[in-house]
């Protein structure tokens, strides 16, 4: 190759260091605008732009629905998506830009760097190795040590994760007998009946029957008979064909009992005593809870009752007793209230008290365990509800800190939201999606049934503390012990409206064919048609009996507890 | 003698290379009924739903031709370095590399990055590793074993980037040199460790220019790149000298390497053109005269004294490591996910984020999450101990080092930091093609 002489090799030093300045400031120029645009692009929603949400909050609000209004949208939406992606392109090309002023100036300073004077013997020499290990062995040294210091504090000053173990749900799970197990009962066969505290669906909603109006408790219209129950009990009646079963109890003795659903007549009674572990001195409950609080269940097969005591007495459909076990006896300062379920074949029971808060899945043909939840939580009154997410059947529980769920099958705790507070007696509804729950001293919420994430809570409101509520048609309806009517509206949890309608509501209403019932303490039957936008009450039945317990709503015939009676409320032409 | 000696360390890869050559997919690839086809599985996770348009989309075949073009350039370098000594053949490698290892195929997988797949694979059998991979990862490590750093000086897409910016080197003070150097060593470590407890591949997360090969990329990696850039050009290669992970095992090959850069072709005339002209700082002077040196006792205690702090020194990082695990362990994304979790639990109303949302959708159970997660710190811990230790050991290894006595005759490179970028070659006044002929006045 040629050589070039030392004049010619400065010459092109130069002008390559030239270019290189002149690279470098288109660089930075191109650096600058491309910061800009892309701050821009970031900051950019091209979505959610102020206009675009303007004219789309015009056009929802518009109930016309304005086609001009529709085209005005589409163009914004257009521009606003094509601004984003002219940036976008912008940006790329900026890009290109980039790599070929780098690319000028790169190789400018190759042939800068290659055409620098020739070097020459660096200054100094010779400098004594000695010495420099010994510098470089102290500043390693020093350099190594302060690295440790370091991470010594570090390991002071930060905090370090612990992992919360108070609040874990600890299951245990037992391998049912595969011997006596047998196939579910077909959920159509529970829709059918009623088998569970708030019907079938445990949200308190019924299947969609006819619902008798225009009866009177007093003069006996549509009553279709009045039957005395043995003994108290605020449990609500269920019913699975022509049975009818409520249960009784007081401090010496536990029973339940089986009325025909056509005449009224006891058909059998069965008393919950000789069970292994049970008190021998029940424990003390209050009045307005007494012995026999929570409803029974039933498969059609058999029929499962739990009182104050923990005793849990299965019988067949006859009264024949299959299993009985004692859970435990609760340590509750009003008596233990929850009414189980029964799912695919498990009787679910809340076992919750002051030492112990277990949710136990009982093989409902052995009796025997096959999984339960430690809950390390507190005491709830509050019964639990069975949704169907996803395919997957969950468990729904309130406690007095959280709503929880579970998984049916395995009882692993699915997830957990801690938004209570306060002493818990109601149940959750459900609907669209959404879990709601709503109790005094805590608040009303609504949760999304597949993650658990907490959508809206409210405290602006009069809350029950019994009386469960439901839900319809995006609004939540609730019923206060102090008597007030309340609707939210289930997305957002606006209060749409609220009634006085004088005493209060222990009794959780239920929705039938498009209408709410509801009985106050007074005995009144409201009937209600859902309504957002006000209180619609279409009629008010009176029973003239004091009533806290949930009706029970089979082939168009009303079953309601009262103190002492068990009445049958119809048609008596059907 | 040199063969004996380079025989442990081959050894070792090949073993260690063994399990993760024979090592399978533990599972089978889902069968989709609905007509989707699944892509095909690529080595190159983060190439392959990062790459722009600039970039080919990567197939297994591309791979294979990387791995091959990898070993090609690899020859070429060795070619060039030793026998040709040729500093332009070194920079047209350089130009290729950019290109190929650089744009074509996006930066990714580099050898650099590739540490973390085989700490991965090693620590965890769950974590798939092609062939591919692992031949990114042995083949540098195989030529510095025989041939030095030619992979950083010609191949290496970062490290050559770096070199095309260099314009005016400067020294770096010996001394902030040598203790900067030290760097590398955490960063590996640090590698190593997030990699192999699943917290995150910190070397690829923090690569400072595989943003320009695919022309986008976060706003802190460009900058970060940019900086670096603009700081190589006149502190040569700041990377491969203060951060590079993969430099470390590589200048730890090459100190066996029997070949290594001959400054001079012929006699060394002792002129300290290539001390001046070396970007790395690799060129180390003779020995002083005897009369000149610390005595041999002197150096002999000291090394005593070294070797009876190296248990406490190891102990006390080991144990300051295991502590620190804890404070690690904040960083792994199940610990924040169950950190996130439990403090959503705690308070009902805090906000959600997209990863505990789809945790809580999975309906997979807290408990479960937090199992694993006391899994996940054990694990941190241990290997935070253990990093202590490595870390306690190989700067020891660096304080003996500096404590021995040197024997050297001329300028000759240091193997571990020469990364033969040839540059020596053309300014040594042996050389012949380095004569210049003056004009008269000149």
């Amino acid at each position: 190759m040629k050589k070039v002489s030392i004049k010619t090799r400065n010459i092109i030093h130069r002008t390559a260091l030239a270019v290189v300045v002149v690279a470098s400031v288109f660089l930075l120029a191109v650096i600058m605008i491309m910061l800009l645009q892309y701050r821009q692009i970031k900051r950019t929603e091209p979505l959610n732009l102020p206009a675009l949400s303007g004219l789309r909050g015009q056009y929802i609000n518009d109930e016309r629905g304005s086609e001009q209004l529709k085209e005005q949208i589409r163009q914004l939406d257009l521009l606003s998506r094509r601004a984003w992606f002219t940036g976008e392109d912008q940006l790329h090309s900026g890009g290109f830009l980039i790599i070929g002023g780098m690319i000028v100036m790169l190789a400018m300073l190759q042939v800068a760097a290659s055409t620098r004077p020739y070097p020459n013997t660096p200054p100094g020499g010779g400098a004594s190795t000695d010495r420099l290990a010994a510098r470089t062995r102290v500043g390693i040294a020093i350099g190594g040590s302060a690295v440790l210091l370091l991470a010594v504090v570090t390991v002071f000053l930060v905090k370090p994760f612990a992992l919360p173990v108070a609040k874990a749900a600890s299951v245990k799970k037992t391998a049912p007998d595969a011997q006596l197990t047998e196939t579910p009962v077909a959920t159509e066969e529970f829709n059918r009946n009623w088998p569970f505290f708030r019907g079938p669906y445990t949200i308190g909603v019924a299947p969609d029957y006819k619902l008798p109006v225009g009866w009177d408790g007093k003069t006996g219209k549509g009553i279709l008979w009045k039957s005395e129950i043995p003994l108290p009990g605020y449990n609500s009646p269920v019913v699975w064909g022509n049975r009818i079963f409520v249960s009784g109890g007081n401090k010496q003795i536990r029973e339940m009992y089986c009325f025909n659903a056509a005449d009224g007549k006891l058909l059998w009674r069965h008393a919950a005593d000789n069970i292994p572990g049970s008190p021998a001195v029940p424990p003390e409950v209050t009045e307005d809870t007494g012995y026999a609080a929570p409803t029974m269940a039933t498969d059609g097969k058999r029929v499962f009752a739990v009182f104050a005591t923990g005793d849990l007495v299965c019988a067949d459909m006859d009264g024949k007793r299959l299993w009985a076990v004692n859970l435990g006896v609760p340590k509750n300062h009003y008596g233990y209230s929850s009414s189980p379920v029964i799912v695919d074949g498990r009787l679910i029971v809340q076992f919750f008290d002051e030492n112990r808060q277990l949710l136990i899945a009982l093989n409902t043909v052995t009796g025997k365990p096959e999984w339960s939840a430690d809950r390390k939580t507190s005491i709830s009154w509050s019964s639990p509800s069975v949704i169907n997410v996803a395919g997957r059947k969950l468990i729904v529980t309130i406690t007095c800190d959280a709503v929880e769920t579970f998984d049916a099958a395995a009882g692993n705790p699915v997830w957990q939201l801690n938004c209570m507070g306060g002493e818990v007696g109601t149940s959750a509804a459900y609907s669209e999606g959404r879990i709601l729950v709503a109790n005094d001293n805590a608040c009303a919420a609504a949760i999304s049934a597949a993650a658990g994430r907490l959508l809206w809570k409210t405290n602006e409101l009069t809350l029950p503390d019994v009386s469960s509520p439901v839900a319809f048609e995006n609004a939540m309806y609730i019923f206060s012990s102090s008597g007030t009517a309340s609707c939210v509206d289930a997305a957002t949890g606006k209060k749409l409206w609220e009634k006085e309608l004088g005493s209060g509501f222990y009794s959780s209403p239920l929705l039938v064919s498009g209408r709410i019932i509801v009985f106050n303490m007074e005995g009144n039957a409201f009937i209600i048609k859902p309504d957002r936008e006000k209180y619609t009450q279409e009629a008010v039945c009176a029973l003239g009996e004091k009533v806290v317990a949930t009706p029970a709503l089979v082939n168009g015939k009303l079953y309601i507890r009262t103190d002492k009676f068990l009445y049958c409320i119809g048609d008596k032409t059907e | 003698m040199n063969r004996l000696r380079k025989l442990p360390a081959g050894l070792i890869m090949f073993f260690a290379a063994m399990p993760l050559l024979t090592a399978q997919n533990r599972f089978p690839k889902p069968e989709f009924t609905s007509g989707y086809k699944a892509p095909p599985l690529s080595s190159l996770p983060s190439a392959a739903t990062q790459l722009e348009r600039s970039v080919l989309p990567v197939t297994p075949y591309l791979e294979y031709a990387a791995l091959g073009m990898l070993l090609i350039f690899l020859l070429l370098s060795c070619y060039f370095l030793y026998r040709k000594r040729s500093r332009r053949g070194i920079f047209a490698m350089v130009l290729a590399s950019v290109a190929f290892f650089g744009f074509l195929i996006g930066g990714c997988i580099c050898a650099v990055g590739s540490i973390q797949n085989v700490a991965a694979a090693v620590f965890n059998q769950n974590f798939p590793i092609s062939p591919v991979v692992l031949g990114i990862f042995m083949l540098p490590l195989f030529f510095a074993l025989f041939a030095g750093r030619v992979f950083c000086g010609s191949v290496c897409p970062l490290g050559t980037i770096q070199d095309l910016v260099i314009f005016y080197p400067l020294k770096v003070p010996p001394l902030l040199d040598r203790i900067l150097r030290i760097l590398p060593l955490f960063y590996l470590g640090a590698g190593v460790l997030f990699a192999a407890t699943g917290i995150s591949f910190l070397i690829c997360r923090f690569d400072p220019f595989v943003g320009f090969y695919r022309m986008t990329g976060p706003f802190f990696m460009l900058s970060a790149g940019t900086l670096l850039l603009l700081l190589g050009m006149f502190v040569a290669r700041p990377y491969c000298r203060y951060l590079c992970p993969y430099g470390v095992l590589l200048s730890w090959l090459s100190k066996l390497s029997s070949r290594r850069v001959s400054v001079t072709p012929d006699e060394c005339i002792r002129c300290r053109l290539c001390e001046d002209v070396c970007p790395v700082d690799a060129i180390m002077p003779p020995s002083p005269p005897e009369d000149e040196r610390e005595p041999m006792r002197k150096s002999l205690h000291r090394i005593i004294l070294l070797l009876l702090l190296l248990p406490m020194t190891a102990a006390a990082s080991g144990v300051t490591g295991y502590f620190l695990g804890n404070q690690i362990s904040l960083l792994h994304p199940k610990v924040v996910l169950c950190r996130q979790v439990c403090a959503e639990l705690a308070a009902g109303d805090r906000p959600q984020t997209d990863e505990s949302l789809a945790f809580r959708s999975a309906g997979t159970p807290v408990a479960e999450l937090q199992r694993e997660v006391g899994g996940v710190v054990s694990n941190i811990r241990l290997g935070s101990c253990i990093l202590g230790v490595f870390l306690a050991l190989a700067i020891m290894a660096r304080l003996f080092n500096f404590s021995k006595r040197r024997e050297q005759q001329d300028y000759q490179v240091d193997r571990s930091i020469c990364v033969c970028c040839g540059r020596c070659y053309s300014v040594c006044p042996r050389d012949k093609r380095n004569r210049i002929t003056l004009k008269e006045g000149e």
